[in-house]
């Protein structure tokens, strides 16, 4: 064994690290070499020396503080995550942008509807088509309802199919500007059928509380998801928005 | 919902943590802390600095939990071990010109009087070797000085530390054996001083 070998190998030995054979091998050539028996003599010197530092037991932490510095902080970034994750997985048509966008459509078209047939002129009355113009303010309105069911179908249907266990942690998650935007439209809709469609009022007003729900609900809360899941199975609201539009 | 401890294996525990359960998630803090505290402190021997690397080592183990497979050949601690080395190797890193500094007075008082000590020169002969320790082990590169406090102080084997560095036991094996020379070098007066003086006495 050359010397330089045995002074790797004693350092192994120290930590446990050499088996028997190896360690015969440095012992032998220790005995017959005394740079390395002087060398075996100081190495094992310092290793004395650096155990007297191993009992040393790292402090007690302040546990609690340390714990609420990590939750604080994993909460407040996986709410975050949760939200892009949510927006990112979810089809294009529930998307904010498309939902938004659509949502203002609709009460561009309302509203245009509302007053085109309340405050245009004779002259432009005569612009409208035979056939529209035949069905009337109720026509006008029936459309209107059908695109605003339309639009909010895709949503209820999501709360209707939640489930927590099958769908993990994701929660469904939407710009409350956007609910707040199909909440009046939805208020604009119901004050014209006040009057006349009792049925169409009916689904409104069910529809501005499940609305108000989804409004009011925090993110991430999945109970409260179920609440409005349970909300529209109650009040059939995807049942009587289908019997409304075919009638 | 308190999940039970003792009801329920670290698999199953992982498994609820990535599930999104902050319950399971503390129930894994409880089981590790003291395992990464006692790393992060073997390695900047400052309290402060071991809070904050335990801290980021749960933090950052929190949001690649998801990363995390659950098999037969995964261990939850092992990996959450590597995280804490690694966390340790940066903040010493990104804190060398701190770590400069000298040690406080109450970090330094803690390391020279370990439990049962009722000698006052014990106490100070153990302070010298930990203020010497310290000094060489600053001229250590940090992969070398995390060699080393995982072989002599957390008294790991070469295989797991190979593991856990991810690099071959025969560089384990060149890094250890470089950091113990430069100890033995530094120590070399040390212990010569040490002989004389036991000596005189």
């Amino acid at each position: 064994m050359k010397c330089k070998k045995c002074k790797e190998d004693m350092v192994l030995f120290l930590y446990g690290e050499l088996a028997d054979k190896d360690k015969s091998e440095v012992m032998a050539h220790i005995e017959k070499c005394p740079d390395c028996a002087a060398e075996w003599a100081h190495t094992k010197g310092v290793f004395a020396l650096l155990d007297e530092t191993k009992e040393e037991r790292a402090p007690e932490a302040d546990w609690e503080r340390c714990w609420r510095v990590i939750q604080a902080d994993t909460l407040e970034k996986s709410r975050g995550e949760k939200r892009q994750r949510a927006n990112d997985e979810r089809p294009l048509f529930m998307r904010p942008g498309w939902v938004y966008a659509a949502a203002s459509v609709v009460v561009i078209f309302v509203l245009g509807v509302f007053i085109g047939r309340f405050w245009t002129t004779t002259d432009t009355q005569t612009a409208v088509s035979p056939g529209m113009q035949a069905a009337g303010p109720s026509g006008y309105i029936k459309q209107s309802l059908e695109d605003h069911f339309e639009t909010l179908k895709p949503l209820l249907v999501s709360y209707a199919n939640y489930s927590a266990e099958e769908n993990g942690r994701e929660t469904i998650t939407l710009d409350r500007k956007i609910i707040k935007s199909l909440l009046i439209q939805n208020y604009l809709l119901k004050k014209l059928v006040v009057d006349t469609n009792p049925q169409a009022k009916e689904i409104l007003e069910d529809l501005d509380l499940v609305l108000r729900e989804i409004e009011n609900m925090p993110s991430d809360d999945k109970w409260a998801h179920s609440q409005v899941k349970e909300l529209i199975h109650e009040r059939d609201i995807l049942f009587k928005m289908d019997i409304l539009t075919t009638l | 919902m308190l999940y039970d401890k003792r009801q329920m294996d670290e698999t199953a525990l992982v498994q609820r943590a990535q599930e999104g359960s902050p319950d399971a998630f503390k129930l894994l803090f409880e089981d590790n802390k003291r395992r990464i505290m006692s790393l992060a402190y073997q390695y900047t021997k400052n309290i402060e600095d071991s809070e904050d690397i335990m801290q980021d080592t749960f933090i950052k183990a929190y949001h690649s939990l998801e990363r995390f497979k659950i098999g037969a050949d995964t261990n939850f601690s092992v990996w959450l071990y590597r995280i804490g080395i690694n966390c340790s190797i940066d903040h010493l890193r990104k804190n060398k010109k701190q770590k400069d500094k000298i040690m406080p007075k109450d970090d330094m008082d803690r390391l020279s009087a370990p439990p049962n000590t009722s000698n006052p020169d014990d106490a100070h002969h153990r302070r010298e070797v930990r203020e010497k320790l310290e000094q060489v082990l600053d001229t250590l590169t940090q992969r070398q000085r995390m060699i080393f406090i995982l072989k002599h102080y957390q008294e790991l084997s070469i295989k797991e530390i190979a593991e856990y560095m991810d690099c071959s036991e025969g560089s384990v094996k060149k890094q250890l054996f470089r950091a113990v020379s430069v100890l033995k070098k530094r120590f070399k007066c040390f212990l010569s001083e040490n002989r004389y003086e036991m000596q005189k006495v």
